[in-house]
């Protein structure tokens, strides 16, 4: 009950003087405030000071209910002095807060540091297989001067392979491919040209395609796969040329190996066409001036093209006298070998994981 | 074929091109004659000169050296210690003087042989690089002058062409053929050699008789007879003509016989004339199953297709192709019938592929020799044998000619050759190329009839002529044209697009791809497959039985490959033995099989993946390989469009072939099609094979994985209401697919389900106890129409997990 009184006295003393009693509250809030803001040492802290004093209960905002309590004449005073006090708390405590924040950040900064010399996690990169890749080139090019695609069985009939490409039986010319033979009557195909006779059967002319694919030849040595690619090009239209021919590699060499490397024909002879020749490029190693690639010559053999041959047009079905046509056919292992370096024609079966990652750019 | 310019030299001149053999290979190359090689050993012969020898003594400190004076045309004679015997004082002899460096980078150098100086050295053949291996020194020719640098003496320093002469120009099969070329080319003269001749008196008619009974087989038959020869050693300018290109020296009539061979390209035969029995030879075909034995004594049975020269009683030479062992020259032989003869080129080389009989001899008669020099090349060799072995030359000879071959005349206009060529041909340059290429020509404006040389039977067709012009003006002068393009073009084939793209999709994921040949070994598909209908339960056709090579390279070789994977696993082991633990590998290729007696192609796509992917610096969790492939295969079936496909693991079990592991292997059902098998490998081939990865494999049937391609993405507007989601957890027996559940759960969500995603499997020693797993999963809600609130979500999730748990008899977690 003692207590009970001495609170009510103070209570009393308190409304007398209630208005010098705000102001005194405020002071000391304010000094409290101040202390506290500058002594946070974190803004978690600094959060936490910032509830303690203008937080929906805390001692700013009570202080601000209080205002209410006032004489009507004395409140805008007082509430000037509290706007006062709150500004001034506001600014420290922004200034306090930005301080902090920096001084937060920096930390984190410092303390983030990662060793960026560390690898990262392995990211697998493909790669196309030299032939396909070769053979997709090649069919780009010659796409953009209207060549397609077509394909043909890898077992082939003697008719096919040989007898409708002028080659008969008893004749020389067959003892110029080593011919692997699966029964009477049908051989593994030892050039793609077989796919020229297909189109011809089933195609009318003018024909302008590509026939990429596997051949085989028993035939096995340091330069020699018994089972490797070509590329057959077949065009048949009316007053084909020569010239034709040589300006039609000549821009597919210029577009594949680069538009400084010139092309060579030389006489040579293949069954299947007549005048034949042999096509050759400027080493695109050496640009021509000699090297181990060229054997000094300045000239990489490439493959073998001419006119086709009118009994070949006639097997198909087509008249030499209206149509007539060009062929020409690479081995795309040997474009491979010119174009990238390769040194040694096993790489192109092992499949060396080594071996194929140089393919991935 | 090896030509010797000395001897060529013979028939053309081309002094001029000794010190520039390159343009001369140049110039043969660009016509069509390939030059492969040019051997000159006389490039090795700097400060190797003709010396005499003054003076040959013994060494004074060695029984087996000579210590020789030899003048070489200085002021002072060398002195050289020589090992050889065959050397005297007075004979000419090749000096390497000091400085000199021979093949194989031998120097000469001034040295003290047993305390003798000697400065230089006396060469053999050998060390001059014309011979292998050669007893003694060269001793040179009597009449050269002292001090000559060899390299200047014709007779010694020949040069050796490697020619690569197409099948069509048998004409350069000899060295007079191809003079006759360089002839044309260089517009120079042939000279022919002589062939003077002694007959006697006696008539050859008188003394054999020779009858022609297949014209058709042989247009022309020619002999002649020397009776009295001695058949010994050849005389050194034979012998070094043979062995300059590469021949070896047998005797002076069979050596004289190649000579002719070499020199006309006509093959001739010599006959040991007291060998052939009833004075008679008959060229007719064999009878059926008549033995006969060729010159080597190999016993080969003849048919009535084979063409052969019969004396009184049996067949004594397969014509064109072979002599017999009975009547061919040997040193005991006196009298000879010399053949020379037209043989037709198909039956030649009929006869010549049924026995499996090459010689050099039936080479030239399958590819075409001259008609024409029939007679004169008998001639040539009749009198090179009467100079080498002596001998008599009966009077007169056999030419059995009854009709002489005609060429066909060949019809022409410059303005075809024009058209063809792509160039205006000026008939004047035309008309002067053909006759020089030996063509007898008609000429009328630009119209023109040509008869072709007899010796050229590959020249037909106006399109040979074109050729021939065009090879001989220089294919370098044809002008280059761009045709343009008259149609629009076709379409690219199918199975190259989609292969192109399905790679282009694999190597995007990482792969790298393979490529393999298309033969493997008979043992290596069933060791994956066990037998050609192995793979035929996946979708992946079989056939009866492997396709095999009559001729294969290797047992390695032999068969056509039914599938992928056999090359696959090479493909692996060899990259394991290199050290590369991991690695990503696919192929495309088509597979050959036999079904009904036909042969048939099926394009294929297939994996192998081995070892942990490469992880980041600290460890992860190891995935399995399998699963990786997996996610691979259908990223592809995304990326072609695919719809709807489904894994069945539980029948695979029932086939599962010995190449894949029975309890981690599924078929892959693709649009309703089981397209082929995924799985790890066995353990057993892995084991077999020492492969230490954990591999995975597969292949797929690409035919039936191009049907409706390419397609083209439908485009499906974007959700506007936000997804739920919600996870359930199933604790379900070991042995249930997830698949399964995921099916019931989907058949209960109905289409507001969008997606679905196992997110957690948990085993733990306990649930393994009873047999039991926990299985969750991540449900996404979405709805077209409406954002979905939680409650009827809720709804929905309970409907699933009542009709999953009822259906599988699960518990939810």
């Amino acid at each position: 009950m003692r207590h009970a009184t001495a609170e009510w006295v103070e209570y009393i003393d308190q409304i007398t003087n209630y208005g010098g009693m705000l102001v005194e509250k405020l002071e000391k809030i304010k000094g409290e405030a101040e202390k506290a803001i500058l002594m946070a040492p974190n803004s978690d802290d600094l959060y936490q000071v910032k509830v303690q004093f203008f937080g929906k209960t805390g001692s700013l905002s009570l202080l601000m209910k209080e205002l209410g309590s006032l004489p009507k004449e004395e409140r805008p005073e007082f509430g000037q002095k509290l706007n006062t006090v709150r500004v001034a708390l506001d600014e420290i405590y922004l200034e306090q807060e930005r301080k902090l924040k920096n001084q937060e950040l920096n930390k984190k900064l410092e303390t983030e540091k990662l060793d960026l010399s560390l690898p990262g996690p392995d990211v697998s990169l493909g790669a196309t297989h030299p032939i396909p890749r070769v053979i997709d080139e090649i069919v780009d090019i010659l796409s953009r001067i209207g060549f397609s695609v077509r394909s043909g069985p890898l077992i082939e009939t003697d008719h096919y392979n040989f007898t409708a490409l002028n080659i008969p039986e008893n004749h020389p010319a067959r003892d110029m491919q080593d011919t692997f033979y699966v029964e009477q009557g049908y051989v593994l195909r030892t050039h793609t040209s077989p796919v020229q006779i297909h189109t011809m059967e089933n195609e009318k002319p003018p024909i302008r395609v590509l026939a990429p694919g596997g051949v085989f030849r028993n035939d096995s040595d340091a330069s020699h796969s018994p089972n490797f690619h070509q590329i057959e090009a077949l065009l048949i239209d009316k007053k084909v040329s020569m010239s034709d021919l040589k300006g039609t590699i000549s821009f597919f060499i210029k577009e594949f190996f680069g538009p400084e490397i010139k092309t060579r024909f030389r006489p040579s002879f293949f069954p299947f066409t007549e005048p034949s020749a042999e096509v050759d490029c400027s080493c695109p190693l050496c640009k021509g001036e000699g090297c181990k690639m060229c054997s000094q010559t300045g000239w990489v053999e490439i493959g073998g093209s001419g006119l086709v041959h009118p009994e070949v047009l006639k097997q198909a079905g087509i008249n030499p006298e209206e149509w007539q046509g060009f062929a020409f056919g690479f081995g795309i292992e040997r474009m491979a070998i010119i174009k990238y370096g390769i040194n040694d024609i096993r790489l192109f079966v092992e499949n060396d994981v080594r071996f194929l990652r140089q393919f991935e750019s | 074929m090896k030509i010797s310019l000395n001897w060529l030299s013979e028939y053309i001149e081309l002094d001029d091109y000794r010190k520039n053999l390159g343009e001369l290979s140049r110039i043969l190359t660009a016509a069509g004659l390939e030059v492969e090689e040019m051997v000159s050993p006389a490039i090795h012969w700097n400060h190797v000169v003709v010396g005499e020898l003054l003076e040959v003594g013994k060494h004074p400190d060695a029984d087996k050296l000579t210590l020789c004076q030899v003048n070489v045309g200085h002021e002072k004679p060398l002195q050289i210690v020589c090992g050889a015997k065959n050397h005297k004082a007075g004979d000419k002899v090749a000096v390497a003087q000091v400085g000199a460096v021979l093949k194989g980078d031998f120097k000469i150098k001034a040295s003290q042989i047993r305390g003798v100086d000697s400065f230089g050295m006396l060469c053999s053949t050998d060390e001059l690089g014309l011979s292998e291996g050669s007893e003694g020194i060269l001793i040179l020719n009597k009449d050269l002058k002292i001090g000559t640098p060899l390299s200047e003496v014709k007779e010694y320093s020949d040069v050796v062409f490697e020619l690569n002469v197409t099948p069509n120009r048998a004409d350069c099969l000899s060295h007079i053929g191809l003079a006759r070329e360089l002839s044309t080319l260089l517009n120079r003269k042939v000279k022919m050699p002589s062939a003077e001749l002694k007959e006697t008196k006696v008539n050859i008619d008188d003394q054999i008789h020779v009858e022609l009974k297949d014209e058709e087989s042989c247009p022309r038959y020619c002999g002649r007879m020397i009776k009295g020869v001695k058949v010994q050693v050849s005389p050194d300018w034979l012998k070094n003509r043979i062995e300059s290109i590469g021949l070896k020296s047998i005797n002076n009539v069979v050596d004289v016989t190649n000579y002719v061979l070499f020199e006309y390209g006509q093959p001739l035969h010599a006959f040991d004339l007291k060998k052939i029995k009833k004075q008679t030879l008959k060229i007719e075909k064999a009878k059926d199953a008549e033995t006969f034995t060729t010159l080597d004594g190999t016993v080969i049975q003849l048919s009535n297709q084979d063409l052969v020269i019969c004396d009184g009683e049996k067949p004594v030479a397969l014509a064109g192709v072979v002599g017999g062992l009975d009547s061919g020259v040997s040193v005991e032989t006196v009298d000879l019938f010399i053949e020379s003869a037209f043989f037709k080129s198909e039956g030649v080389r009929r006869t010549s592929r049924a026995h499996g009989i090459e010689t050099d001899s039936c080479y030239r008669f399958a590819r075409g020799v001259d008609p024409e020099q029939t007679l004169n090349a008998l001639n040539r060799a009749t009198a090179l044998i009467q100079s080498c072995a002596g001998g008599e030359v009966q009077k007169g000879y056999v030419d059995l000619y009854p009709h002489p071959l005609q060429r066909k005349n060949i019809m022409i206009s410059t303005g075809q050759v024009s058209e063809r060529l792509g160039f205006t041909v000026k008939a004047s340059e035309f008309k002067s190329w053909m006759e020089r290429l030996g063509c007898r020509v008609q000429m009328s404006g630009d119209q023109f009839e040509i008869t072709p040389p007899s010796f050229r039977w590959d020249i037909n067709i106006k399109e040979d002529l074109i050729e021939e012009f065009a090879r001989l003006n220089g294919y370098d002068s044809l002008s280059e044209n761009l045709p343009e393009l008259s149609q629009e073009p076709s379409r690219h084939d199918s199975m190259y697009l989609f292969t192109r793209r399905v790679t282009k999709t694999l190597t995007g994921l990482g792969l790298k791809q393979a490529l393999n040949y298309a033969f493997i070994g008979r043992l290596d598909h069933n060791q994956v497959w066990q037998n050609s209908q192995g793979s035929s339960f996946f979708g992946l056709s079989g056939g009866e039985r492997a396709i095999e090579l009559l001729n294969p390279i290797s047992d390695e070789l032999s068969v056509m490959r039914e599938s992928l994977l056999p090359s696959l696993l090479k493909n692996l082991v060899f990259n394991e033995r290199h050290g590369h633990h991991n690695g990503r590998l696919f192929e495309i290729a088509p597979v050959s099989l036999q079904k009904d007696k036909k042969f048939l192609q099926e394009n294929r796509l297939a994996f192998v993946f081995w070892g942990q992917n490469a992880t980041l610096w600290n460890k992860e969790k190891k995935n399995f390989v399998v699963f990786e492939l997996k996610s691979v295969v259908e990223a592809l079936l995304t990326s072609l469009g695919g719809k709807n496909w489904r894994w069945q693991q539980n029948e695979v079990v029932k086939n599962c072939p010995p190449g894949f592991h029975p309890s981690q292997s599924a078929s892959l059902f693709y649009e309703g099609k089981n397209i082929g098998l995924m799985g790890s490998l066995h353990p057993a081939l892995k084991d077999q094979l020492k492969i230490r990865n954990e591999v995975a494999w597969c292949e797929l049937n690409l035919d039936s994985l191009s049907i409706r391609q390419p397609r083209s993405p439908q485009f499906k507007s974007l959700a506007k209401f936000p997804f739920v989601e919600r996870d359930l957890a199933f604790m379900a027996p070991q042995d249930l697919a997830a698949d399964q559940i995921l099916t019931e759960i989907k058949k209960g969500a109905g289409p507001l389900l969008t997606e679905i995603k196992v997110f957690d499997l948990y085993q733990d020693k306990e649930l393994e106890a009873l047999g039991r797993k926990s299985i969750a999963f991540r449900l996404r809600f979405q709805s077209e129409k409406e954002t979905l609130n939680d409650e009827s979500v809720n709804q929905l999730r309970d409907k699933i997990v009542n009709s999953v748990c009822q259906k599988l008899g699960l518990e939810i977690r």
